[in-house]
């Protein structure tokens, strides 16, 4: 009975920490609608290249399968969104990434089969209409994510100050967290000079801050409970007070130390190394986070014993 | 004994639907841990019928952190075809 007991106050604790922001749908929409905005045009792209290929009398591959998958993907990346499903959102748009790089080199090497000056120089004159309504579907779709962006980041940081809130209440230290906060603000000072620039480089780089941020946030609210916490559990009468204490302790000096190692730059000068770092970061800090957890059950069994 | 543990896994699951689903307000109260009495954890847990929860009990409430990963910068990877 008591092991039921745990289990279920286990539970209650895990929901309780799973915090969602009311902003991801729209967010998910945002992209939803910049990624059917490459369909769309990939697919009368693809279209008026045959055209040009029926009219210049060149033989050009055929594209209907891929075209046939990327609107399949796309229903199911609506569906995605639809539901608020950020993790299944990015495994189909990893996938039909996957698959618009693989007709591309499928393309490089139709263009060295069989083909004519007057080809190319159709395929050229009649893109650039298409590449005008792909600019003007970017820019509305950009337009949408960043008042998404905005929304999304405010609601964390409202989150973040609500739980910096409580543990003063409690009298615990948490400069820690105020620090991280700070830092969220100015990331949220910068959402319209980088949307501003139309450069995906400059948007990604926003997520890659953002993820560094959520991630030393939690680290240091780890922290801040963990010392607020170390002195109550040594008064105590926790029949498994020694194992916490010892495992508390392990697990600061764990938690500060990937604090030292990821710690945060605005500056993502090398994007393909923030975001090796923010991968691996996460990896070490998920299992911080997981042992953090299992701290609550072993004071919960040592109420029980 | 098998059938209470179907129901506590059943009252468990139903707890993590609405936990996930619940709005912040309700969230925040329910992390806030000491001294406010988080009525849902109350109610999923027969603590020896005690109607406020014990320090070490409130204290675990604080170790709780959300192993969500945020949202990412998903899309910007679906390339399109060109010319050039």
């Amino acid at each position: 009975m008591k092991r039921i007991v745990l289990v279920l106050l286990f539970f209650a604790a895990v929901s309780s920490a799973i915090w969602t922001n009311e902003a991801t749908g729209d967010m998910l929409d945002a992209r939803y609608d910049y990624v059917a905005c490459n369909v769309d045009y990939a697919e009368e792209w693809l279209a008026m290249r045959e055209a040009c290929g029926d009219s210049n009398n060149v033989t050009v591959f055929d594209s209907s399968d891929y075209v046939s998958d990327l609107k399949e993907n796309l229903v199911e990346l609506r569906e995605a969104a639809d539901e608020g499903d950020s993790v299944e959102f990015g495994l189909i748009t990893l996938q039909m990434g996957s698959d618009t790089v693989k007709v591309l080199g499928e393309l490089v090497k139709d263009a060295l089969t069989g083909k004519t000056l007057s080809f190319f120089t159709c395929v050229r004159q009649d893109e650039d209409p298409l590449k005008e309504e792909l600019q003007t579907c970017h820019a509305s779709a950009r337009e949408k994510e960043k008042d998404a962006a905005k929304q999304y980041l405010g609601n964390e940081i409202e989150y973040a100050n609500d739980q910096i809130d409580e543990m003063k209440e409690l009298g615990a230290e948490t400069s820690g967290m105020e620090a991280v906060v700070q830092y969220g603000n100015e990331l949220m000072d910068d959402i319209d000079g980088a949307f501003a620039t139309g450069e995906t480089t400059e948007i990604s780089n926003l997520y890659l801050r953002h993820s560094r941020l959520v991630l030393l946030f939690r680290l240091e609210k780890m922290v801040s409970v963990i010392d607020y916490a170390e002195p109550i559990v040594e008064d105590g009468n926790n029949k498994n007070k020694d194992e916490i204490l010892e495992r508390g302790r392990e697990l600061r000096e764990d938690t500060t130390d990937l604090i030292s190692e990821c710690e945060y730059s605005a500056d993502v000068s090398n994007n393909m190394a923030y975001g090796a770092d923010n991968l691996s970061c996460w990896a070490d800090g998920l299992v911080l986070f997981n042992e953090f957890n299992q701290i609550q059950v072993q004071i919960l069994e040592g109420v029980f014993k | 004994m098998n059938r209470i543990i179907i129901l506590m896994v059943l009252l468990a699951l139903s707890m993590l639907v609405f936990g996930c689903t619940g709005k912040k307000a309700e969230q925040r109260e329910e992390s806030a841990g000491v001294g406010t009495g988080s009525a849902n954890q109350e109610d999923g847990a027969a603590v020896n019928g005690k109607e406020q929860k014990s320090s070490d009990e409130e204290l675990a409430d604080l170790f709780s952190i959300d192993t969500n990963k945020p949202i990412e910068d998903q899309g910007y990877d679906v390339k399109t075809p060109s010319s050039d």
